[in-house]
């Protein structure tokens, strides 16, 4: 968790890691210092967070076999293998199935997340 | 299973730390074009990530298909800022390079001209398929070298911060890894009867079969 109280979790994503990129590549130009992009990932930190929980409406199941499960500082990790995923869409009402032969899934408490 | 619901997402969260942030650039005396600079590599950046259609990704979305083609993403971009367009090029060599320096290139001209002539071979917009990600390795490995001479160059960079934030993309090794499924997300209950584990997740981003989603729950049951 991050000193403004968000998990750093969703760097790991598209999103986050593009940002990332971005921000490196303006440090290495000397456009910006680096604590400025540390202020921009704390900022992305809460903004994928507060966009999750107020802007997002699917629903996700899956169904597979669960090939690893570890607990660890308060983090579930699973690995799921031959998993069916399935996004139901409110707007878009086509819900389809899509099979993965691995699935990772990493999950912080959703206890202690920001506010 | 379509992904329109990711793709808002994601303008909405680069809108929202764009704007969210320029209090902090100007705060550091930095001007509004560096962030909007920012915003561009960023959305460029995801757009060649072709997670999912953003509203900036350039119109001609069907010639992204070939295995090898000029990407017009970044011209495309460059022409709306009203900044040069170097000549195009092709070629597998020069495409391997390229990549790692596109933004590079499309900053070059923004900055002062000393370091331009230290690296005249910038220049070149391409992007590649490269389902593999071998290529995106060589690309990451090149980029890094690129970095560290820019180190070099310009002391007024913290270069411990910038070199733990490449450490912590690598050390999670898989995040973006082409090949990678990933759920990104928060649990609110897990539980298990014998071999059989329900799991009750939120507010998570997905990388499925290089397709980004977002969801506001996730439900799930699996066997060990």
């Amino acid at each position: 968790m991050s000193a403004s109280g968000y998990y750093e979790l969703y760097r790991r994503s598209t999103v986050g890691a593009t940002l990332v990129d971005a921000l490196d590549t303006l440090i290495s130009d000397g456009r910006i210092e680096a604590s400025l992009a540390m202020r921009v990932l704390d900022t992305f930190d809460r903004v994928v967070a507060e966009t999750l929980k107020d802007k997002t409406q699917s629903k996700l199941t899956f169904k597979g076999h669960l090939d690893t499960y570890r607990f660890c500082d308060d983090v579930w990790t699973f690995i799921i293998k031959d998993c069916n995923v399935k996004l139901d869409q409110t707007e878009d009402i086509q819900g389809n199935t899509v099979v993965v032969d691995k699935l990772r899934i990493v999950a912080c408490n959703s206890k202690k997340t920001g506010e | 299973m379509s992904n329109q619901e990711g793709a808002r997402a994601y303008e909405t969260i680069v809108e929202n730390v764009v704007n969210e942030v320029r209090e902090d650039f100007e705060s550091a005396g930095i001007d509004e074009q560096t962030l909007q600079d920012l915003k561009l590599v960023w959305q460029t950046k995801l757009s060649e990530s072709r997670v999912a259609k953003f509203m900036w990704d350039p119109e001609d979305e069907g010639a992204l298909g070939t295995s090898l083609n000029n990407s017009n993403i970044a011209p495309s971009l460059l022409d709306s800022q009203g900044l040069a367009i170097p000549a195009l090029s092709s070629g597998e060599d020069k495409a391997q390079q390229s990549q790692s320096q596109q933004q590079q290139a499309q900053q070059q001209p923004l900055m002062t001209q000393s370091k331009h002539e230290e690296q005249p071979k910038q220049e070149i917009e391409l992007s590649m398929e490269d389902p593999d990600g071998e290529i995106a390795e060589q690309l990451k490995l090149q980029a890094k070298q690129a970095k560290k001479s820019a180190l070099l160059d310009t002391d007024e960079i913290n270069s411990d911060l910038d070199d733990s934030e490449d450490d912590y993309l690598n050390s999670s090794g898989e995040d973006e890894g082409q090949d990678e499924n990933i759920v990104l997300c928060l649990y609110e209950k897990v539980l298990r009867v014998k071999n059989k584990w329900k799991c009750n997740l939120k507010d998570g981003l997905a990388t499925i079969n290089h397709k980004d989603y977002a969801f506001q729950r996730a439900q799930g049951e699996t066997e060990w």
